[in-house]
């Protein structure tokens, strides 16, 4: 009877204790999310350099870019190439030189930008026709 | 009848024959950095979306990444890597599909410091325009950190040069693990009273306004630092820097900035207003 009794009053004490302790305590979760660095290059097209002195070519599309964080984009490009003549261009970003960096710690919510080519014929023999280049946008992390 | 429904066909297949031509497939990549925190000898797998904004066929190739003496990076093709695989390099993609890339990264057992690989993403669609053909690419970076094995930073500051205000200094990075580089130069005068004190950056930090240069492994930069401060006359260089969170030897140079009619570089060149003659050594 004595052995039921003490029996009782253990399971007595750990239901005091449980409930004060839910009473006393609190207790935190912490909360983590990590959202990835995205980026994305639309609306821009190929485009065709023009003049009107036959001397300076030039032509220029704008582009959006949609990104949650730093990035480079850098432009690489070819020359303009007409069967085995070929002529240099120059390109730039936003008017800029061929790299730009996005600003540290800002998103970039399809911001225009604008990629434009030049060339200067300065030999009025240059070879007529269709002259064909590639410029190529990279947009990276690092 | 029949002769106009089938010229309505015709319009609308030619039509969008040039509408694909014109219009090239647009994308979102995302993650852009892979970070992977790796052990030797274990392998790796990982992954990354690409979203068509606009239909179209992606290709995803492997490139090596050169760091040039700007601080910027370059992305060189190469053929499969033994210790990267991907399980598919080319898809098709409606719009608003995403594709997700799979791949792998192997850690060779002996391998240490750090690994960068860079898989590029871009429209495979061959277009014949005249003009300017524009190719988008995206660049997902794979950062690869081998725990375990410790590996020794080695490293070299060199080639110290004052030219027109611009202080400039050659950094190489003769180890295999990628870090970062905080370096300083301090100028004092003649009676060693303090002139300036000015970051030393590569033009990629300079460009990005970070305070430090990140440098890869075997890789070669140039650090430099403008300061308007400088008159002609004799100036004590002081450069500190720090590497991977370590104290690098001190770079100490007395230099004669003198003005050009009297420098040998600018005699040979004939651009500089001033340039400096100096005597490096390194505590």
């Amino acid at each position: 009877m004595r052995s039921i009794s003490y029996l009782m009053a253990v399971i007595a004490l750990s239901f005091t204790t449980h409930a004060s302790a839910e009473d006393l305590t609190t207790d935190a979760a912490v909360m983590s999310m990590s959202i990835p660095l995205y980026a994305s290059i639309s609306k821009l097209d190929d485009f065709s350099l023009t003049s009107t002195d036959s001397v300076n070519y030039s032509g220029s599309d704008n582009y959006s870019l949609l990104i949650n964080g730093q990035v480079r984009v850098t432009a690489t490009y070819t020359n303009l190439v007409n069967g085995s003549t070929s002529v240099t261009p120059t390109v730039s970003l936003d008017g800029g030189g061929t790299t730009f960096d996005t600003a540290v710690d800002s998103s970039h919510n399809n911001a225009l930008h604008v990629l434009s080519a030049s060339a200067v014929i300065r030999d009025p023999t240059t070879a007529g026709g269709n002259y064909v280049g590639t410029i190529t946008l990279t947009v990276s992390s690092i | 009848m029949r002769l106009a429904a089938l010229c309505c066909g015709l319009f609308i297949f030619i039509a969008s024959i040039c509408w694909a031509d014109a219009r090239a497939g647009e994308y979102r990549v995302w993650p852009m950095l892979i970070n992977i925190e790796a052990e030797p000898g274990n392998s790796y797998p990982f992954q990354f979306n690409v979203l068509a904004v606009k239909s179209g066929t992606i290709r995803v190739y492997l490139n090596e990444v050169e760091q040039l003496a700007t601080g910027h990076v370059q992305f060189i093709p190469t053929e499969k890597s033994q210790h990267l695989t991907l399980t598919q390099t080319k898809a098709s993609l409606d719009d608003g599909e995403t594709y997700i890339v799979h791949g792998a990264v192997t850690v060779p057992r002996k391998a240490s410091g750090s690994r960068l690989y860079a898989l590029l993403i871009e429209d495979d669609d061959p277009r014949k325009n005249t003009g300017m053909q524009i190719k988008v690419r995206y660049a997902v970076v794979i950062d690869v950190a081998i725990k375990g094995r410790k590996s020794r930073v080695k490293t070299r500051l060199s080639n110290l040069e004052v030219i027109d205000g611009t202080i400039s200094a050659w950094f190489e990075n003769l180890s295999d693990k990628k870090a970062m580089l905080k370096s300083q130069v301090i100028i004092r005068d003649n009676n060693r009273r303090l002139v300036d004190r000015q970051l030393l950056r590569t033009q990629s930090a300079i460009e990005r306004q970070e305070d430090y240069s990140v440098v890869y492994p075997n890789s070669k930069v140039k650090v430099l630092a403008t300061s308007d401060q400088l008159t002609g006359g004799t100036y004590n260089l002081l450069i500190q820097s720090n590497f991977n969170e370590k104290s690098l030897p001190v770079l100490r140079s007395e230099i004669n900035y003198l003005q050009c009619t009297d420098c040998r570089s600018a005699d040979a060149l004939g651009v500089y207003r001033y340039a400096a003659t100096q005597v490096c050594r390194t505590t």
